[in-house]
């Protein structure tokens, strides 16, 4: 094996499994998900000449792999941008009470696009605000703002299942 | 809790990780992953020319546009005989060529489909050195005709045209802005042509315009000559009824006091679009 795909086998030991997953909760098909990340890995791969730094690699496939679920997103209008408009649950309303119990990838799934592109980011696969910013490509103050919205949608979503 | 920001509680944010990741984490992958991405990759040697052809074509793409940009110079320069050069050659000014100006729109640039050789035939016939004017065309009021403005380098405007087309037009135009003046419609007895063009000079008197037909260079109209600054000249254009659209241009020359052509446009329009 070459130089280079060391260090792709690298990335790929490291991270391959956690961004399929990550794509798996974002497009919904395990398959659609693998093959994703594949052409995420295939393009670093190819922008290994110029990219050799693991850090940034590794950045680079992770936009790779949100850009290309949303691309399939877009393909299959999957319907699952829904905009939700209700207020949020009351002060009292912990999510304790309720989603410890649900499936709660499902509720995330109802969320619009970019406020699960935040919730999996943070609390899958555990990047910080700068990095969540940096691969969606919006500042840190649009994640905070996506953020907060995520947690108010999911509160009336999980209010509703109750 | 729900905090006071409207986000999660770390209480929460622990417990909504904790659930993503075990269902996540439930997921079950191929495990040919990496096999399918080899594939794919086979071959340091894509990498090895990547890495010169890029730049390479990156240079050879500067040099394309440079020799392109060098071609495009001397293509507008070759737009304009040069016969009689003039002192105060203005290559550089850009023409306005609207595009299908009667019923269709205005734009920059080479109108599509321009028949450029016949173009060149009418400027080396003129042996115009050079071109210091611009068009500018609007839909009138009605939407019937359009005006049509013609504009010196410094701004002046140097004469405005209306041109109308369709069955029932008397040839007969107000003409707006910057010279109003409203003539009654009078009838010209003509059943074809369905184009007229109404023109007037500037104040010396030295713009003229002509139609042709792009096809074969024949006039629709004759000069305007020895026109009136303080008058419209009008003409009807001469041709038979054709059943479709064709080319036309409008030439506009402006000749200085020896005589001598000092500017020409010439505007490729469509005569007889809807």
């Amino acid at each position: 094996m070459s130089d280079d795909r060391d260090e792709l086998a690298i990335l790929y030991e490291r991270d391959y499994a956690r961004l399929v997953r990550f794509a798996a909760l974002m497009v919904g098909s395990v398959g659609d998900a693998e093959e994703i990340v594949q052409d995420a890995f295939v393009a670093a791969y190819r922008s290994l000449w110029r990219i050799r730094d693991q850090d940034r690699l590794g950045a680079y496939v992770m936009r790779s792999v949100i850009n290309g679920c949303r691309g399939s997103l877009r393909r299959k209008r999957h319907g699952r941008h829904q905009v939700i408009s209700e207020g949020v649950a009351g002060p009292d309303q912990s999510l304790s009470s309720v989603a410890v119990r649900r499936d709660m990838v499902a509720v995330l799934a109802k969320l619009p696009q970019r406020q699960r592109e935040v919730m999996f980011l943070r609390y899958y696969l555990d990047q910080s605000e700068e990095r969540i910013a940096r691969a969606m490509g919006i500042t840190r103050g649009a994640v905070k703002t996506h953020a907060a919205r995520a947690a108010g949608n999911l509160r009336s979503l999980l209010e509703r299942e109750k | 809790m729900k905090q006071a920001d409207g986000g999660l509680s770390a209480a929460e944010e622990q417990q909504l990780r904790t659930r993503i990741h075990r269902q996540a984490d439930s997921i079950q992958l191929s495990g040919d992953g990496w096999q399918r991405i080899a594939k794919r990759t086979q071959g340091r040697k894509t990498v090895m020319r990547k890495r010169l052809l890029i730049p390479a074509t990156a240079a050879l793409g500067v040099i394309l546009v440079v020799v392109a940009a060098v071609a495009v110079n001397r293509r507008a320069d070759s737009d304009v005989p040069t016969a009689a050069p003039q002192p105060t050659a203005t290559a550089d000014y850009p023409i306005i060529w609207p595009q299908a100006l009667v019923g269709g729109t205005t734009g920059s640039g080479p109108a599509a489909g321009d028949p450029v050789p016949t173009a060149e035939k009418f400027l080396g016939e003129l042996g115009v050195p050079t071109s210091g004017l611009t068009f500018s065309a609007e839909p009138d009021d009605g939407g019937g005709a359009r005006l049509v403005k013609v504009t010196a380098r410094n701004g002046s405007v140097l004469g405005t045209m209306n041109l109308r087309r369709g069955a029932g037009a008397w040839g007969v135009q107000a003409m707006r802005s910057p010279r109003t003046t409203v003539r009654n419609p009078e009838p010209n007895g003509a059943v074809n042509p369905p184009l007229s063009v109404n023109f007037r000079t500037d104040s010396d008197g030295t713009a003229r315009v002509r139609l042709l037909d792009a096809r074969n260079s024949k006039e629709l109209t004759r000069w305007s000559e020895n026109i009136d600054p303080n008058q419209d000249w009008q003409a009807n254009a001469n041709f038979t009824r054709e059943p479709n659209p064709f080319p036309g241009y409008l030439v506009l020359t402006v000749q200085d006091g020896g005589g001598r052509f000092s500017s020409v446009v010439v505007m490729p329009l469509t005569i007889g679009a809807a």
